[in-house]
């Protein structure tokens, strides 16, 4: 995943396209807010239909490139209060931006193959 | 220790930065998903934590090999490789539930599989077991790869010695190659007193630096001081474990003596069971029953010319063996100049104990070890075969699967998968196998080979097992996943039984590759069975059936004198021979079956007389009718007139033929010479070639009369344990204090032949196996051509076909590969029989009537696997057969 670089807000968004499934996962569970660690690795297995799975060290993994990259960021323990056992992570506004355009591009992806003869 | 502590404890797989920086946040998930699989139960718990093992290895690698977790293309969405591997899991995951649960469904199968599959590892795993620990592992001694034995070399490195005293003790004082060189008496039996009860015992005398040398450690009392060994200190023995256990009962150490000799000895220690040295011929066995120290009382004479001690010593750090050899050879050549006197120590001879030991076995076990895996891959190709045909049973089904999307590499990795679950049940029958035969080996053979006893089924053979079983069974799915996964990756589902629906033309190749090695194996058999047969037939030059042997050690306390010694013998005969069913008794200083034994030089008595190594012995009047040693010229009564009595090959090696009667010799062991009065008939061991035996004089135990002796008693047959009980009555009624040993004389000789009997056995045994195997192939591959072309059959026979054609070729069908993989056999055996040369006694290793016969049993077996097919083909309803299609 590309760190943030000082360049054209577009750019900024274009190089972190397209999304890993997983990254886009979490990146949506977090949407609509603030989650621990375990909700976000529920959300990654429930939502990715089962082929790819991820343990607690891929999911930390995960975490701390999207973190370096600017999309997520952890919050301090018993923050918004939160569970104060859990460290809860959000979604940045570069990671919204992001997230919405990963959307919009699977969107006309998916919209591309329905229009195909045969595709139905 | 908790889940939490076990998990921050794995955590250190990931670096440090990371560890420390992760940790808090890796135990926020770790926790709640540990309590989900807590709630699930112990088959939920461990699938979590192989899952959370995986998990962690994955991330550590990624963490440490960063290169893994470049994307490969921009535009693709890119699996990190823990991703890859968790995902890998779960699938191999599945197909174990899938593959458990379809083998649970078809018992029979599963049974056969496993079966075939537990043969070939438990024929790989004897053999492995027997090569390890027989041969390669080391001996049990400290520094164990740096011990070396010293012999005597003499005539151009033609002939070895036991070191002498002189030599021994000067190698000890001056060799600068070793750091440790211990010197012991050859072990010897003798009479022994135990509280007033005389038992036959093996007395040795260790050198000062013995026991050290070999890092034993008593497990009662103490072993020796360096006081005990200067010449005259305290009498003081050490007893091996079994003879504190047998004769001395388990008694404390403290006051316990044993009287050796009219001496009696302290016992002051135990060394610990299962301790083994060299015996007097060199041979690797238990160590004796009693030491004493060497040094205490042991008269040392000063020849050179007359060995009869061990010397094992250690190599300094950094010395290799041919430096060791040259030193030792150049020290040899100093003192045979600085005495001057005669010395069988013309060189060194500088042998690692490792190969002393394991000489005799070596060879024996690798032919063993090379079946094992021979048996191990018929079983293989067997196993192969039956997955694939239990793969085109379910033919629809991955045509199916490879419909639905599934890929080549999925379809072949879901067959192999479930291939090795067969591991599971290989390995457990497999491994009982094995210690079932490995058990019987130990029984049936204990003594044929050295450190058979060390033999054993452990952890690492456990895991060998697992391994051998996992890698057989994929190795055996291999080709049949690739064969079906092709065949489902095509775009067509084909209805049952349609002509040459997915019978694979590698089939015959699996057969014909079966026999071949079942040919190889089943041959290997042959040789040695008839080598056996002829070994145990050989003219021994005499005849031990029928014969009792008595081994007698009279105590010197009561024996001291030659008159009284000689008493007992002559009483002691005259006893056995009025024994009923007795026909002859008699009397000798070394049985016959040893020629080896008590050799010393003999010559003419002339001047510059060519001397040679012969057998000394000291016999009676009656003992060559007893144990039916021919003589040629002059009767055994010679012997009491005080000639002697040559054998045939003594008289071929000094007299070269010419008649010896009337000659004078000298022999090393007697003090004067000797007038030849007679010839006797050579004996010989029945694997010594035609010239080699060792000679013998024979001289009237008067002459001699030592406390050693044999009573040799033939009688009718039948009646051996009778004739034993009552020799036994007799002599305990003239002396019950002279320790006995009664034995039939016959299962003593065939002692010689266990090493040939168990290798046969062994071989054998796995002869059969492989031929077993083989046949299954065989009928496996037949029954299921059949049953596919039940359809064709029916149409035949409904056109009109006859019957017996049928049957002739289903019978072609099965006995053309059979046949094709003889061939094959027969030339890879008959290319390399010379292996087997060294363990075949007058039989040639291309022997055409064994290979032959080899060839014939499997061809018949093959036809005899046929069979039932060939006749259920020709017996088919068209009928019905039809309507079932």
């Amino acid at each position: 995943m590309p760190k943030r670089t000082q360049s054209d807000p577009d750019d900024e968004v274009r190089q972190h396209l397209p999304m890993r499934p997983v990254a886009f996962a979490v990146a949506a569970a977090l949407a609509g807010g603030p989650r621990p660690g375990i909700e976000l690795l529920d959300e990654v297995n429930a939502t990715a239909a089962g082929w790819t799975i991820v343990g607690p060290g891929t999911l930390y993994r995960l975490m701390r490139e999207m973190r370096q990259a600017g999309l997520i960021a952890r919050e301090a323990r018993g923050a918004h209060g939160s569970d104060e056992r859990q460290a809860h992570h959000v979604l940045t506004p570069l990671g919204r931006t992001v997230l919405k355009a990963e959307a919009s591009r699977l969107r006309r992806t998916l919209d591309l193959a329905s229009a195909r003869p045969g595709s139905r | 220790m908790s889940a939490d502590q076990l998990y921050r404890r794995l955590l250190v797989l990931l670096p440090r930065p990371v560890r420390q920086e992760a940790e808090a946040e890796l135990l926020d998930v770790f926790r709640p998903l540990h309590a989900r699989a807590v709630r699930r139960g112990a088959h939920g718990l461990v699938l979590f934590w192989i899952r959370v093992l995986v998990d962690l290895a994955a991330a550590a690698a990624a963490e440490r090999l960063p290169s893994f977790t470049r994307a490969t293309s921009p535009h693709r969405p890119r699996r990190s490789l823990s991703m890859r591997m968790t995902q890998l899991l779960e699938t191999v995951l599945t197909d174990l539930r899938v593959t458990a649960r379809r083998l649970s469904n078809t018992p029979g199968w599963t049974l056969l599989a496993s079966g075939t599959l537990a043969l070939g590892v438990a024929a790989s795993l004897v053999g492995g077991v027997l090569m390890r620990d027989v041969v390669l592992d080391p001996l049990p001694f400290p520094e164990a790869g740096r011990l070396v034995r010293l012999i005597e070399i003499s005539h151009g490195g033609r002939r070895a010695w036991w070191p002498s005293w002189p030599n021994a003790r000067e190698w000890r004082d001056e060799a600068r190659v070793f750091d440790v060189v211990a010197i012991a008496g050859t072990p010897r039996t003798s009479p022994v007193m135990v509280g007033g009860e005389g038992v036959r015992a093996s007395v040795g005398g260790a050198g000062a630096e013995l026991f050290g040398l070999l890092g034993l450690r008593p497990v009662a009392g103490r072993l020796f001081v360096a006081d005990e060994h200067r010449a005259g200190g305290p009498p003081v023995a050490v007893v091996s474990e079994a003879f504190w256990r047998g004769a001395l009962r388990s008694r404390p150490l403290s006051g316990t003596l044993v009287t050796i000799r009219d001496i009696s000895y302290e016992a002051v220690g135990v060394l610990p069971a299962g301790f083994k040295f060299l015996d007097q011929s060199g041979a690797w066995t238990d160590g004796p029953d009693v030491w004493t120290p060497l040094e205490a009382r042991t008269a040392f004479g000063g020849r050179r010319s007359h060995g009869d001690y061990h010397v094992i010593a250690r190599l300094r750090e950094g010395i290799t063996l041919d430096h060791a050899r040259g030193e030792m050879n150049l020290l040899a050549a100093t003192l045979a100049r600085r005495h001057g006197e005669a010395t069988n120590a013309e060189a060194v001879g500088v042998t690692p104990l490792h190969d002393v030991v394991v000489r005799s076995a070596r060879e024996p076990l690798q032919l063993l070890l090379y079946a094992g895996f021979a048996v191990l891959l018929v079983a293989c190709l067997n196993l192969s075969a039956a997955i694939l045909s239990q793969g085109l049973t379910r033919a629809r089904e991955l045509h199916i699967r490879g419909a639905l999307g599934a890929t080549r590499s999925r379809l072949a990795g879901h067959l192999l998968t479930g291939s090795v679950v067969l591991a599971v049940p290989g390995t457990l029958l497999g491994f009982l196998l094995a210690a079932a035969a490995l058990r019987a080996i130990k029984a049936f053979a204990a003594g044929a080979w050295p450190r058979l006893d060390e033999a054993v089924l452990d952890w690492r053979a456990t895991g060998m097992a697992l391994a051998v079983a996992a890698v057989t069974a994929a190795a055996a799915a291999l080709l049949p996943a690739l064969l079906l996964s092709a065949s489902a990756g095509r775009d067509r589902l084909r209805a049952r039984g349609q002509t040459g629906s997915g019978e694979p033309r590698m089939w015959p190749v699996f057969v014909g590759a079966q026999v071949a090695l079942t040919v190889l194996l089943v041959a290997a058999s042959g040789l040695l069975v008839v080598s056996f047969l002829r070994a145990s037939r050989v003219d021994l030059g005499y005849d031990p059936r029928h014969v009792v042997v008595v081994d007698v050690a009279l105590p010197m306390s009561d024996y001291g004198a030659p008159e009284r010694r000689q008493a007992y013998y002559r009483s002691a005969l005259e006893r056995l021979r009025a024994l009923p069913g007795v026909t002859g008794a008699g009397l000798t200083s070394t049985l016959p079956h040893e020629p080896s034994a008590a050799t010393a030089s003999t010559q003419i008595d002339i001047a510059d007389a060519k001397s040679v190594m012969s057998g000394y012995r000291l016999v009676d009047e009656d003992y060559f009718a007893t144990v039916g040693i021919p003589l040629h010229a002059a009767s055994a009564r010679v012997l009491g007139s005080g000639g002697a009595i040559v054998d045939d090959r003594l008289v071929q090696q000094l007299w070269d033929g010419a008649s010896p009667l009337g000659a004078r010799i000298r022999n090393s062991f007697d003090p004067k010479p000797i007038d030849v009065a007679g010839v006797a008939g050579t004996v010989r061991e029945w694997n010594e070639a035609e010239g080699t035996t060792t000679g013998a004089v024979y001289v009237h135990y008067s002459r001699q009369p030592i406390a050693s002796m044999h009573l040799v008693i033939r009688h009718q047959p039948g009646i051996a344990a009778s004739v034993a009980g009552s020799a036994r009555a007799a002599l305990h009624a003239l002396d019950p204090r002279v320790p006995l040993r009664i034995e039939p004389f016959a299962p003593r000789v065939a002692e010689a032949l266990r090493a040939q009997r168990l290798l046969l056995l062994v071989a054998s045994g796995f002869g059969v196996t492989a031929l077993l195997l083989a046949a299954s192939g065989v009928y496996t591959m037949i029954t299921f051509v059949v049953a596919r072309r039940m359809r064709e059959a029916a149409i035949r026979l409904a056109l009109g076909a006859p019957p017996a054609e049928l049957r002739r070729r289903v019978l072609r069908q099965g006995l053309s590969p059979a046949a094709a993989g003889s061939g094959v056999g027969l030339v890879v055996a008959y290319l390399g029989g010379p292996a087997l040369r060294a363990h075949l006694f007058q039989v040639e290793p291309a022997d055409p009537a064994v290979l032959v016969t080899a060839a014939l049993v499997i061809l018949g077996a093959a036809l005899i696997a046929s069979l039932p097919s060939a006749r259920r083909s020709s017996r088919v309803d068209p009928a019905l057969a039809l309507r079932e299609e």
